[in-house]
């Protein structure tokens, strides 16, 4: 690791833990992501109160994935450690974390797990969907349904990986496995 | 005369913030808004103050700049490699950690939460910005490989080829992208703002640049990428300077 990557690096992930709110009320999102579920600091319409989460093929996920209601890939993010959401400020909007108001809130289709989907505090009052206790989120660059191209991402001081209907992290062989709250 | 000064590059240890910079020190990068100001002036108009606060575009153009310092010194390592020297890794590495870290993991980020999404809610450049986002995805796969390849201290043959076409693929792609956010995409959501908006924008990534990178992150940024230029023998600008024509 570079020198450079050694000073800034710490600066970056010490940064992610620091929850404020990013507000630019002139902006607004209409990417295929932000639709019904995810806020990001161009969203100007608040959080939304309900999700969904369905199972669908993610050719990145070599198989069976979890997706939202409008098909857009969902991820965890492993410095989350499987019990919060780490990803904040800038992070978010690359990354946008699935938002409602309450476990009640979420729908599922097929092949959905329900005793493992829960919700995480977030700023503001807002919660996001975790599943077996994984935060979940969209990421920006997805731009067709289905489609999880920051599968693998080591990104915003950690990485991202798409999940399996039964809550694993879905790893690229060779990558660190995530780690849950007791490690 | 070839010069090593390293006199006109914001040092991180002289206190210069990457808001002050703009603000006090980039009149070339405010030319614009500044001359405007001036004609109005000089024709006994105001448009009003100045603006205290460094316009968002005009602080993405300036993270344009790092980015297209990091193309060149990939284009020199490419160059090296095709004339069959030896990957230079360190550098190579080096370039890659600040793409990685200032441009995908901040300056995009600023982008996807703040320059696109008005454009896509307007339906202005909505094909455009797809595909700067779908853009940004691919550079940060290149990016990683990149990263893994240099990585390596001993690089075979098969993993010099495979990182040189990552690194060709990011040149490639990223020359183009940086042009048009700089000669469109920028313009227009400068256009559809008004300036208290453009303000209290400028502000907030003033603020979050700040929070990511320290004070003077951009200088300390500006700073190790000389070093790496320096290290590859491509940082003294002077010898980019053709003869005159004959």
């Amino acid at each position: 690791m570079s020198a450079y990557r050694r000073t800034l690096r710490p600066l970056a992930a010490c940064t992610a833990l620091c929850s404020f709110v990013i507000v630019f009320s002139s902006c607004g999102s209409s990417s295929p992501q932000a639709t019904g579920t995810v806020v990001t600091a161009g969203n100007d319409a608040g959080p939304t109160v309900s999700a969904r989460l369905e199972v669908a093929d993610v050719p990145q996920a070599g198989g069976a994935a979890l997706v939202n209601g409008s098909g857009d890939a969902l991820y965890v993010f492993a410095p989350d450690h499987q019990r919060r959401v780490t990803c904040n400020a800038i992070c978010v909007n690359s990354w946008p974390p699935l938002l409602v108001s309450s476990t009640s809130d979420v729908t599922s289709g097929p092949g959905v797990n329900r005793s493992l989907i829960g919700t995480v505090s977030y700023q503001d009052g807002a919660r996001v969907v975790s599943y077996d206790g994984w935060p979940l989120y969209t990421y920006s660059s997805d731009r067709t349904p289905r489609i999880g191209s920051g599968q693998g991402v080591d990104l915003n001081g950690g990485y991202w990986y798409l999940v399996s209907p039964d809550g694993r992290p879905i790893v690229p062989t060779g990558d660190p496995q995530p780690t849950g709250p007791a490690s | 005369m070839a010069s090593d000064s390293v006199a006109d590059e914001p040092s991180a240890g002289r206190g210069v913030s990457r808001r002050a910079l703009f603000v006090t020190g980039g009149a070339a990068l405010a030319i614009g808004a500044v001359g405007i100001e001036v004609a109005n002036l000089a024709m006994g108009q105001s448009s009003g103050p100045l603006p205290q606060t460094t316009p968002p575009d005009v602080d993405l153009m300036g993270e344009h700049g790092v980015l297209k310092r990091m193309l060149l010194i990939y284009q020199e390592c490419l160059d090296r490699i095709s004339q069959g020297q030896p990957a230079p890794l360190s550098a190579v590495n080096g370039a890659a950690g600040v793409i990685h870290d200032f441009i995908e993991g901040f300056h995009e980020a600023l982008e996807e939460g703040y320059i696109f999404p008005p454009l896509e809610k307007a339906g202005r450049l909505v094909e455009t910005v797809n595909t700067l986002y779908v853009q940004h995805a691919r550079g940060r796969e290149l990016t990683q490989l990149i990263l893994t390849a240099s990585s390596e201290e001993k690089s075979a043959d098969s993993n010099t080829a495979a990182l040189a076409n990552a690194m060709a693929a990011f040149v490639r792609m990223y020359g183009p992208h940086e042009a048009r956010e700089d000669t469109v995409v920028y313009p227009l959501f400068r256009a559809l703002h008004s300036p208290a908006e453009l303000e209290q924008l400028g502000n907030t990534f003033a603020d979050l640049r700040e929070k990511m990178f320290g004070p003077h992150g951009f200088a300390h940024v500006v700073a190790h990428v000389a070093t790496i230029e320096k290290s590859l023998g491509i940082y003294d600008l002077n010898q980019f300077t053709p003869e005159p024509p004959s």
